[in-house]
C-alpha cells in the first residue's frame, strides 16, 4: 500500500511536482499516466525516497518517505528507463551485488536465480559482461534486480521505453504476473495501450497535478469518450482550462 | 559495516576489469622509478663517456710556426691535429671540431719575447663536440703558456716558485647527500606524491561521476543500505587502489636502487641511498604515503561525486594533480619553511617529510604533526563525500 498525499517538489522555484495526491492498493497495478515532463518521474523518485518532498507526505506500508526511509527502500523493487548495469560485470555478477546489498542470503540468491533467469531467458547470457549486452537484454537483468528479493511494492518508470517489441512484451507480461497478487504495483507511462493493457486504475498527470484517477471505465465515464488518448486529452484540457 | 565490505568487494572487481585503471595503478608506478632512477644516470654516463673518450679533429694554421705546440695538441689524446684544404668550410661542415689559428711571426715573436700576438680558435658553439674541442685546446694553450714562461723564468735563473705565491686547495663541504639532492629532495617526493593522489583517480571517478553517467546510481540509492556505507565502501577502494600504486611505485624505487648499485658501482646517488632502504625508513615513507593516499582518495572522491560526468571530473583531476605538485616544485626553486606548523598544511607536509626522510633526517615532530593533520583532512574529506552523496541537487545535477 502506497499513500501519496498533497506531495510537491519543488526545483529552483519551479513545481515539478503541485499537490499530488493518490492510494495505490495491493493486489492492483496502479498506472501514473502524462506526457514526458509531467512529473511522473519526480513523484517516483520521492517514493523510492531518492528525493524529498518539499512538501506533503508519502507513507508505504505504513513507513514515511522522510522518517524511515531505509525501511522504505527494503519493500522496494524498482526499475526505471534510465536503469543502468555495471558495464565490467556480468549480468550474473550485477543482480548479485543488488541482492547483497539487499541482505539476502547467498542461498536464497542462487535459487531466485535459477528461477527467475529462465523465465526472462536472461540464464543464455548471464556470464557475459552487462557492457555487451542489448538494451533489451540489459533491461530484462534490470528488471531481475527489481524483482530478486521479491519485494512487496514494485515501482516501474518507463520500463519499455527503447526496447524492441520483444523485449517490451516480455517486460509488460512479466509485470503482468503480479496483478491480483499481494503486490502493489506504481507503473508510470506515456503509452497510451501500455496503460489500457496493464492498470487496473490509472492517474491522469500533467504538469505537475493530477487531472484524473479512476478505473478506465471510471476515466470513460467522467470524460464521455471511448478510446483513452481521446480520454487523456480531453481530461487534460479540462483540468487546465 | 557489511555493506562497506560488499561495495569494496565489487568496486575492487569492477577496477580490476578496467584496463585504463590497471596501467595507472600497476604498470605506471612500476615502471616510472626505474626510469626516473636509471634513466638520467645511464644517459650522462653514456653521453659524456663517449665525448671524453672521443677525440676531436682540429686543423693548425701555420703550424710550423709552434711545432711544439702542434706536438702537444696531437700527444694528449683529447685531440688529433688534421690538415684539411679549406679549414673555414671543414668547420662549418663539421669535418673539424675546431681551427687554431697561429699568427705568422708567432715562433719569432715568442723567441724574441715580444709583445704578446692573438692566437685564435675557431669554433662553433652551436655545437657540442666543438665545444668541447674547444675547451681542451683552450687547457692544453694554457698549459703551453705556462710552460714557456717557465722556460723565460729558468733562462734568467729566476725560480718558478715566484709564478705562485700561495696554492688554492678546493674543499666540499656539503655532504653527498646535496650531490644527490636535485634527486633526493625534489624528484622522488614529487612523484611519490603524485602518485599518492592521482594513482586511485580512475577508480575515484569511475566509482562516483562514472556511477552518474552509467545510471547505476540510482539503482544503489534504491537499496536499504545507509549513504555512508557506499561512501565509505568507494573510498575504501579508492584508498586501496592507491596504496597498490603507491606500494608499487616503492617497490620500483627499491628494486631500482638494488640493480642501480650493480649496474653504477661506486654512484653516489646509490651510495647514499643506501639509508633510504632500511626497513624501518621504508616503513616510514610507507606510512606518509598511505595517510596522503587516504586523505587524497577522500577528497577527490568527494569532489568528483559532485561534478556531472567522467569528462568534467577528468578535467579536475587534472587541475589536483597540478596543485599537488606546488610544494615539490617550492623545494625546487626556494628553501620552503620547516617550522612544526607548516607540516599541518596538506599535501605540503606529505612532500616535506617524504623530503626528509628520503635525504635520512628522521624529525619525529615532523612526522608526527603530518600524520595526525592527514588524518584529520581524511575524515573531514570523507564526512564530506557523505554530505554529497546525501545531496540530491548534486546527484542529480543536469
Amino acid at each position: 500500500m502506497i499513500h501519496v498525499s498533497n506531495l510537491k517538489k519543488e526545483f529552483n522555484g519551479f513545481a515539478a511536482v503541485n499537490g499530488v495526491s493518490f492510494e495505490a492498493r495491493p493486489g492492483e497495478i496502479f498506472g501514473l499516466l502524462g506526457p514526458n515532463g509531467a512529473g511522473k518521474t519526480t513523484t517516483l523518485r520521492m517514493i523510492t525516497t531518492v528525493l524529498k518532498p518539499t512538501a506533503g507526505e508519502i507513507t508505504v506500508n505504513g513507513c514515511s518517505v522522510l522518517r524511515e526511509p531505509e525501511r522504505v527502500r527494503t519493500q522496494l523493487g524498482v526499475l526505471a528507463e534510465t536503469t543502468g548495469l555495471y558495464d565490467r560485470l556480468t549480468a550474473e555478477e550485477n543482480v548479485r551485488y543488488f541482492a547483497r546489498l539487499r541482505d539476502m542470503p547467498e542461498q536464497a540468491i542462487n535459487f531466485r536465480i535459477a528461477e527467475i533467469f529462465p523465465l526472462l531467458g536472461i540464464d543464455e547470457y548471464a556470464h557475459k559482461r552487462a557492457g555487451t549486452l542489448s538494451k533489451g537484454m540489459k533491461q530484462k537483468v534490470s528488471l531481475a534486480i527489481a524483482i530478486l528479493h521479491d519485494p512487496p511494492v514494485l515501482i516501474f518508470d518507463e520500463p519499455t521505453v527503447g526496447l524492441d517489441v520483444m523485449s517490451a512484451r516480455q517486460v509488460r507480461e512479466f509485470i503482468e504476473r503480479y496483478r491480483r497478487t499481494d503486490k502493489t504495483v506504481i507503473l508510470s507511462t506515456h503509452l497510451m495501450p501500455e496503460a489500457e493493457m496493464l492498470c487496473d486504475r490509472i492517474a491522469i498527470i500533467n504538469q505537475g497535478k493530477i487531472a484524473a484517477i479512476g478505473t478506465f471505465e471510471d476515466l470513460q465515464e467522467q470524460s464521455g469518450e471511448k478510446a483513452l488518448e481521446e480520454i487523456f486529452v480531453r481530461l487534460v484540457e479540462e483540468a487546465s482550462a | 559495516m557489511r555493506h562497506v565490505g560488499i561495495v569494496w568487494r565489487k568496486e575492487l572487481l569492477d577496477t580490476i576489469r578496467d584496463r585504463r585503471a590497471l596501467i595507472l595503478m600497476i604498470v605506471v608506478p612500476l615502471l616510472l622509478m626505474p626510469i626516473l632512477v636509471w634513466g638520467p644516470n645511464a644517459l650522462r654516463l653514456s653521453t659524456e663517456q663517449q665525448k671524453e673518450q672521443q677525440a676531436q679533429k682540429v686543423s693548425v694554421i701555420n703550424p710550423r710556426e709552434a711545432p711544439q705546440l702542434v706536438e702537444l695538441i696531437d700527444q694528449s689524446g683529447g685531440l688529433t691535429v688534421s690538415s684539411v684544404e679549406d679549414p673555414a668550410t671543414a668547420l662549418k661542415q663539421k669535418e673539424i671540431a675546431a681551427v687554431l689559428v697561429l699568427p705568422s711571426g708567432f715562433s719569432q715573436s715568442l723567441a724574441s719575447e715580444a709583445g704578446p700576438l692573438e692566437v685564435i680558435i675557431q669554433y662553433d658553439l652551436s655545437n657540442s663536440d666543438s665545444r668541447t674541442a674547444q675547451e681542451k685546446l683552450k687547457e692544453l694553450l694554457e698549459a703551453y703558456q705556462d710552460q714557456v714562461v717557465r722556460q723565460r723564468l729558468q733562462q734568467r735563473g729566476i725560480s718558478t716558485q715566484l709564478l705562485e705565491p700561495f696554492r688554492i686547495r678546493e674543499a666540499n663541504v656539503a655532504p653527498p647527500e646535496r650531490v644527490s639532492g636535485f634527486f633526493l629532495s625534489f624528484l622522488l617526493p614529487l612523484f611519490l606524491v603524485l602518485w599518492a593522489a592521482v594513482g586511485g583517480s580512475q577508480t575515484a571517478i569511475d566509482t562516483s561521476a562514472g556511477e552518474k553517467e552509467r545510471g547505476t546510481l540510482e539503482s544503489l540509492l534504491v537499496t536499504p543500505p545507509k549513504r555512508s556505507s557506499f561512501v565509505i565502501g568507494k573510498f575504501l577502494t579508492v584508498t586501496t587502489v592507491t596504496l597498490i600504486a603507491t606500494t608499487l611505485s616503492l617497490a620500483g624505487l627499491v628494486l631500482s636502487l638494488l640493480v642501480g648499485k650493480e649496474i653504477f658501482p661506486g654512484h653516489a646517488l646509490f651510495e647514499l641511498m643506501e639509508f633510504s632502504l632500511r626497513l624501518e625508513i621504508l616503513g616510514l615513507i610507507f606510512v606518509v604515503t598511505a595517510l596522503l593516499a587516504a586523505m587524497m582518495s577522500a577528497l577527490t572522491f568527494a569532489l568528483y561525486s559532485w561534478t556531472r560526468n567522467f569528462r568534467e571530473a577528468q578535467t579536475y583531476g587534472t587541475y589536483i594533480s597540478f596543485l599537488v605538485m606546488i610544494p615539490a616544485l617550492l623545494v625546487l626553486f626556494t628553501d620552503p619553511p620547516t617550522t612544526l606548523e607548516s607540516f599541518f598544511i596538506p599535501v605540503y607536509n606529505s612532500t616535506m617529510a617524504l623530503k626528509e626522510l628520503l635525504l635520512g633526517d628522521v624529525q619525529w615532530d615532523h612526522l608526527g604533526a603530518t600524520l595526525l593533520s592527514s588524518v584529520v583532512y581524511a575524515i573531514i574529506s570523507i564526512t564530506v563525500a557523505v554530505r554529497v552523496f546525501q545531496n540530491e541537487r548534486v546527484l542529480f545535477r543536469q
